[in-house]
């Protein structure tokens, strides 16, 4: 059920600059429906509204300070529950409209209430499915709960710790606030993003034709991440040595083009006489991380004789760089290993995104202890959420398992 | 002027009457009135007790003079006999408008400035009446306010709906009173009108706001309570 309110108080909290030519409409709801519709020039279409003041005020929290442009600007590249989530955060801790413990006592009891029944409504979930602890919605509605206490005048450390996050995910929250807090808002997005969500597949994957690029005459505005992201240069060993592993095994077969000669010998000819070639092993693909921290060189190359069909790559990084080179493929391997030249971890990040990329399956044989850029903690994050969902196997270094 | 008295938040519309001439609000900060509700409650008769009123009441056949006044003949001359407006402008009282929504044509327009902030009027003989200090407007009736044109219903400072019995009517009761409680409503036009958003509300929420009083206490004033209360505060501080 909904109504339009015709004469709503809460418009008059609208900047007249943003309201509709003809009347921006403001329509209430009895379900849990909450929203603020706005037009590309950042007019507000409408307001959509529950019963309970605390959405109203967040609804027009949206109606003041979210505008379009600036979205796009921040979120170009992010997906939408992402940037909603970020926004939010964003409004709660920077605007909403009361100073510090002056929340009017209708509005704040609204809010606790708000906040106690989402926190109920997880504990729900989670009773059903304590797996989702710490994933995405879990992870956003704590985040957002922080931001909303912060709102209220609670000092920071109180409401991380308020709100029960998953283990090792209260620094994460206490990162990305801060990212909100001092206006990086496209960064905080974009860790988020990287955390929980697969890279989005590029255009050519999915056969859509590549976006036509308008020629306006002005400069394109970067959608940057906000922060510095040291680039990755992925550099291709010469691969001119076959790996002595890499040797081709046999099968017997009921057909084929040459003959098991030993089975010619025996009495009864068996239906498999026949000889295949096949490779002894799949190929996939893994990385090893070259960071200072993985100690000795050789973990390598024992993974290059360990896997000899795979694509193996190591990578490492430096101040403002990083490096992945490529030494092993489809059997043979470089004659000598570049060293890396510094011994950070600093492109990660890329360096996931690389060996998502290749043919599975996908190992990653690390220590964890990634540095160097300012998303490092994130791709940790990223790396155990890729662990779980199946799509990377991590060995730690000092795994001995062979 | 600081208003430091206490308002009474959920008190009865003519204990709230009574407390805003106390504590001074009205007339001297907020000085146009409307109480709309049942018959028979006391709505007149608290008002002219409590403000010493100049009272007229409208019927649709009303000529100006009775509003204002007009020339009469005193001796042989025609002099100028003020109406009840007109005293109430000059001498800084309270005009109580009775059955405020049978507004005669004749007089709607006189009534705009009757309620303008600050009032005055300019007589047929030329004079120029402003109002003077204490000089208020209550208006009384039984239907509720969107029955009157636009810009008088636009004007009103402070709505009080009444729809419980008065104190005064309670004692005229005497042993009765619950009685007439249960039937108060019989009959009665149907009430659902709460206040909108309007320029008016906001002037109004700004006087109160200069002498001193509390947002939540203009809410209750207003006569925004529950979801009402919380839109006016949030409007107000996002747009701050």
């Amino acid at each position: 059920m909904w109504r339009e309110n015709r004469q709503s108080i809460l418009i008059a909290g609208i900047p007249s600059k943003r309201m509709l030519r003809g009347g921006t409409k403001h329509i209430e709801h009895d379900d849990h429906t909450a929203r603020t519709d706005f037009d590309q020039t950042g007019e507000i279409l409408g307001l959509h509204t529950p019963q309970d003041a605390f959405r109203r005020v967040h609804e027009l929290m949206h109606a003041n300070h979210s505008y379009p442009a600036r979205m796009l600007k921040e979120y170009g590249n992010i997906l939408e529950t992402v940037w909603n989530i970020t926004e939010d955060c964003y409004l709660h801790q920077s605007h909403w409209p009361w100073e510090g413990r002056k929340t009017p006592d209708d509005i704040r009891n609204s809010t606790r209430k708000f906040l106690r029944d989402e926190m109920k409504e997880a504990a729900v979930v989670l009773a059903v499915n304590p797996k989702v602890h710490g994933e995405w919605p879990d992870f956003a509605m704590r985040l957002r709960q922080v931001a909303v206490r912060m709102g209220l005048g609670e000092k920071k450390r109180t409401a991380l710790d308020k709100v029960d996050f998953k283990f090792g995910q209260r620094t994460l929250a206490d990162q990305i606030i801060r990212l909100i807090e001092y206006g990086d808002r496209a960064q905080a997005a974009h860790q988020m993003q990287t955390i929980f969500f697969d890279p989005p597949k590029n255009k050519e994957e999915n056969g859509e034709e590549e976006e036509e690029v308008i020629r306006t005459g002005e400069k394109q505005k970067p959608r940057s991440h906000g922060s510095f992201q040291p680039p990755m240069e992925i550099i291709n060993l010469p691969l001119t040595e076959v790996i002595p592993n890499a040797t081709v095994g046999h099968r017997r077969a009921t057909s084929g083009s040459r003959l098991h000669r030993p089975s010619l010998r025996k009495p009864i000819l068996p239906q498999r006489l026949f000889i295949r070639r096949s490779p002894r092993e799949a190929g996939g693909t893994i990385l090893v991380d070259a960071s200072g921290s993985m100690g000795s060189f050789s973990e390598v190359t024992r993974w290059i004789d360990k896997a000899p069909f795979g694509t193996i790559a190591y990578y490492a990084g430096g101040n403002r760089k990083g490096w992945l080179w490529i030494c092993a493929k489809n059997g043979r391997r470089a004659r000598e290993l570049v060293s890396p030249p510094r011994v950070g971890n600093t492109v990660d990040g890329p360096a996931i995104d690389w060996l998502l990329s290749q043919q599975g399956p996908h190992v990653m044989i690390t220590d964890r202890g990634f540095c160097g850029s300012h998303d490092s903690e994130a791709q940790v994050f990223r790396l155990a959420r890729l662990e779980r969902q199946g799509k990377v196997t991590v060995h730690d270094y000092a795994h001995k398992d062979e | 002027m600081t208003i430091n008295s206490t308002l009474l938040a959920s008190a009865s519309w003519d204990n709230k009457f009574s407390n805003y001439q106390d504590i001074g609000l009205f007339p001297n900060v907020l000085n146009r009135v409307c109480i709309f509700g049942y018959s028979r409650t006391g709505k007149s008769t608290l008002v002219h007790r409590r403000t010493k009123s100049e009272r007229v009441t409208f019927h649709n056949a009303m000529p100006i003079d009775d509003l204002i006044g007009g020339m009469a003949l005193v001796d042989g001359r025609t002099v100028w006999m003020d109406g009840p407006a007109v005293r109430a402008l000059k001498h800084g009282r309270v005009l109580q408008i009775d059955e405020g929504n049978n507004v005669p044509p004749e007089c709607e327009t006189m009534l705009y400035a009757l309620m303008d902030d600050p009032a005055a009027i300019t007589l047929p003989t030329g004079e120029r009446v402003t109002a003077a200090p204490g000089y208020g407007v209550v208006m009384t009736m039984n239907p509720d306010p969107t029955c009157l044109p636009h810009p008088i219903y636009d004007r009103f400072d402070i709505y009080l709906k009444a729809i419980t019995l008065s104190n005064g009517t309670k004692q005229a009761l005497g042993p009765f009173t619950k009685n007439a409680e249960s039937v108060i409503s019989f009959g009665q036009p149907a009430l659902k009108w709460d206040r909108p958003a309007s320029v008016n509300a906001f002037l109004a929420a700004n006087k109160m706001r200069i002498v001193g009083m509390p947002d939540e206490k203009i809410c209750e004033v207003l006569g925004w309570e529950g979801q009402h209360k919380t839109d006016f505060l949030t409007a107000i501080a996002v747009a701050a």
